[in-house]
């Protein structure tokens, strides 16, 4: 099959490899895979990898051959979550797979999707409705992360938020607050072009770093000041003391 | 940290090796929450995908590159110029 591999720091190479083995995983084949800065600092010898390697982490395709449970049937189109998991460790057990202790990522510790086929523990295989485009296809993996990071951050209509850097991961993040219900969202870019697309992705407005503090400021729900400190509790009200 | 209001989250996303200069006593006064988020887990991307299939986001005008992945390194390559926003590949010929 055909493949890209890291066969040393900065070296990338497009040739023929071999297919990998499916042995208690589930083979897919990929339709298509997402570029991102890890994929270059991976191929640049930035961050560290044992080569060979097949690079690539964010990828659709189609079960080939199903995992050992059968779980997602072949021909069933899917999304790979790239972040291997053991399953069975603290982390995993506390629903912190991404986490986890033996883990690690796709087309980084073990090979990965810039090839015609990958295999991958059945786990990772998310399937996909037939409603969900190619490009929104390629852009799961990226949105995942932008769910994880705010997860746990409570919002409301009422509130604000400020995206700093709007590249696909602050559009998304803006896409999300405005899904949301955030009314109150300011877009940060230097690049003037992202403004439309920002706009369009539900930024309230969108202004150059140096107008950032002016805006968010005037724009901001929370109050300027903290409030003052309230009555301890059991501190007894007044004429009861 | 300075744009932040009190009681706010700030969310350092992706991977961010250092932030000089960070003024944690200015997170100390608003008492702010510091999220250093990494990967996914599988319950968001059933979100992601549901967010998607529900149209609730409009994803797709992200993708502004596509190539063959025998060209690879030209993909790399294009990818770090600033017009760009996702680049994919086309292994198995979608959408070329």
């Amino acid at each position: 099959m055909l493949a890209a591999v890291i066969e040393g720091p900065g070296a990338v190479a497009v040739r023929e490899t071999a297919p990998p083995q499916a042995s208690g995983l589930a083979l897919v084949r990929v339709a298509q895979a997402g570029l991102c800065g890890t994929d270059r600092k991976l191929a640049a010898g930035v961050f560290p990898v044992t080569a060979p390697r097949v690079l690539g982490h964010e990828m659709t395709g189609w079960v080939e051959v199903p995992g050992p449970g059968g779980a997602v049937p072949a021909g069933t189109p899917v999304v790979v979550n790239p972040a291997v998991f053991c399953g069975v460790c603290p982390q995993c057990r506390a629903d912190l797979p991404n986490l986890c202790a033996r883990g690690g990522l796709l087309g980084r510790d073990v090979d990965g999707c810039f090839a015609e086929f990958v295999a991958v523990p059945e786990s990772l295989l998310h399937p996909l409705p037939a409603s969900v485009t190619p490009d929104e296809g390629a852009l799961l993996q990226v949105l995942s992360t932008c769910v994880h990071a705010q997860s746990e951050v409570p919002v409301s209509p009422d509130g604000s938020a400020a995206v700093l850097g709007l590249g696909v991961a602050g559009l998304l993040h803006v896409q999300l607050l405005r899904a949301r219900g955030v009314r109150t969202i300011v877009g940060v870019t230097r690049a003037a072009w992202k403004r439309d697309l920002a706009a369009a992705s539900g930024a309230s407005v969108v202004v150059p770093p140096e107008e950032a503090a002016e805006v968010s400021t005037s724009r901001s729900s929370a109050p300027a000041r903290p409030p003052r400190w309230p009555r301890p509790c059991g501190w007894p009200a007044r004429g009861q003391r | 940290m300075r744009l932040a209001g009190p009681g706010a989250t700030v969310i350092l996303f992706g991977m961010v090796a250092s932030v000089d200069g960070l003024p944690a006593y200015e997170g100390y006064i608003k008492e702010l929450t510091i999220r250093c988020p990494r990967a996914s887990r599988p319950r968001d991307f059933d979100a992601a995908i549901r967010l998607c299939a529900g149209r609730r986001l409009d994803v797709a005008p992200l993708v502004t590159g596509r190539f063959p992945l025998a060209r690879v390194t030209e993909a790399l390559a294009a990818s770090e110029h600033p017009e760009h926003l996702k680049i994919v590949l086309n292994v198995a010929g979608q959408g070329a």
